[in-house]
């Protein structure tokens, strides 16, 4: 009896503090720099976040996530293309939204 | 002793001790320090700030500091933007009213570098296209172009610059009709050093500061080197976004110039946001290009310059001496200079090139 609760207290122990390196795991979305939504990038979604000209639209796929459209012209966030990598981020200015990655093995920063 | 009960202590003992062992795992890395970030929107881009903390540092005192530069950031930002009332936006209403500009002493330092800069790349980097790249509509963030300036407009813009006096550090330049300055391709080095001065003297020496992709290290992510990726310009497929990886060997900035994020597409021919100051038109040659250095300022100035140079590059990188560049070519050519390459780790089916 003590043996089996022994071991059912290391399997917890076990699974609550050990984590293998894993790729970026969560997408930090911010509007004007102040966190509005923390997104699971296994979870494949379309979100809307609400800036300060508009709506910018971010799709999350594969581990993966961009920017698919917003009020800008410029497109620059869109030309961002796909981020999967935590220490790697994109932004639309004009309509001050931005998306970082965390939570996993990556990269400190990105040059781009 | 009942062998039954020797076996269940030992593999009690076992247990705990595992349980032991995963708890110190676990916690082991928050004892030897930390990464705190912070996000900020400022210079048209996002300022990603990492600060590295060691147990001894407190999190709220470091939040204090990174206060700071949040604070800090709106000024620069007024100082050098060509849009708003800051001191590079009056100077260009004096020049655009036809009359020598006062210039600022806040200006004068960056004015003369730029200056210098300007000889040392043959006209390949200069700060006098501001009516090039309004004409683009490069420099702001809400404007947006879909095919390429008029042609008559163009020339104008070119024979203005062309009759212009070149630039000096002194305290008034011009007059200079139909020219304005534009701090683009430096200004972003120059934040990069002065947010980094300003951390380290508040006790920060080991950080990251990425100012839209310009990325400024100092010292370390404790034990380890601080790991920087670099984008790259054509991603064969969505997973697989990095070019190579730099581990970085204490301060020094790793700055990327390249043809994919601002630009836009005409008749299937790409016009980006890094023009020729001698053609008027966006340069051609490369995808983009990547400098080492531990000059931010250069650094910023030198990447523009050798994306203009195109695959002249490594001719400007050696006058201008810099030994760690890495380039992409039209074909998707990847080289690096040598000193650069030895230190470059390059993902799978990626080939670089490396130069004698």
């Amino acid at each position: 009896m003590l043996l089996v609760l022994l071991c059912a207290l290391l399997g917890a122990v076990y699974a609550a503090l050990w984590q293998p390196p894993r790729a970026a795991q969560l997408a930090e979305i911010r509007v004007s720099g102040r966190p509005v939504q923390t997104l699971d990038l296994q979870q494949p979604q379309v979100v809307e976040v609400l800036g300060a000209t508009g709506a910018s639209r971010l799709k999350v796929s594969d581990g993966r996530i961009r920017f698919i459209d917003g009020p800008c012209r410029n497109r620059i966030c869109i030309h961002s293309g796909w981020l999967a990598h935590t220490g790697d981020g994109a932004a639309c200015v004009p309509n001050r939204v931005s998306v970082t990655l965390q939570g996993g093995d990556g990269v400190d920063s990105v040059s781009f | 002793m009942d062998p039954k009960l020797k076996q269940f202590g030992r593999r009690a003992l076992t247990g705990l001790l595992m349980v032991a062992i995963f708890t110190w795992l676990a916690q082991r890395n928050p004892a030897e320090g930390r990464v705190l970030t912070r996000d900020l929107l400022g210079l048209g881009t996002l300022v990603t700030i990492s600060l590295w903390l060691s147990p001894a540092q407190e999190d709220a005192q470091a939040q204090a500091a990174l206060d700071d530069i949040a604070t800090w950031l709106p000024e620069f930002e007024r100082r050098w933007s060509v849009l708003g009332d800051g001191a590079l936006a009056r100077l260009n209403q004096q020049l655009a009213a036809g009359s020598a500009a006062t210039v600022p002493a806040e200006l004068q330092p960056l004015l003369a570098q730029s200056a210098d800069l300007h000889a040392r790349t043959d006209g390949r980097f200069d700060v006098r296209i501001g009516a090039l790249v309004q004409l683009w509509q490069f420099q702001d963030q809400t404007a947006y172009r879909d095919r390429p300036p008029a042609a008559a407009a163009l020339q104008d813009a070119m024979a203005a610059l062309t009759a212009a006096p070149p630039l000096a550090g002194s305290e008034r330049w011009g007059p200079a009709p139909g020219v304005q300055l534009d701090f683009g391709g430096i200004a972003k080095g120059l934040a990069a050093r002065e947010i980094t001065d300003r951390l380290i003297a508040a006790g920060y020496a080991n950080l990251i500061v990425n100012l839209g992709g310009n990325v400024q290290a100092a010292g370390s992510k404790g034990a380890q080197p601080w790991r920087i990726g670099i984008r790259h310009p054509r991603p064969a497929n969505d997973t697989q976004q990095m070019l190579a990886l730099l581990p970085t060997a204490g301060d020094e900035a790793i700055i990327t110039s390249g043809d994919y994020e601002r630009y836009f597409l005409y008749q299937d021919t790409r016009y980006h946001h890094l023009l020729d100051p001698r053609t008027g038109q966006p340069a051609r040659g490369l995808q983009s290009v990547t400098v080492v250095t531990d000059d931010p300022v250069l650094g910023d100035a030198a990447s523009t310059a050798l994306f203009v140079a195109g695959p002249a590059w490594p001719a400007l990188a050696a006058a201008l001496g810099l030994d760690q560049v890495m380039a992409v070519d039209d074909a998707g050519r990847v080289s690096a200079t040598a000193t650069l390459a030895d230190r470059l780790v390059m993902p799978d089916g990626i080939t670089l090139h490396r130069l004698p």
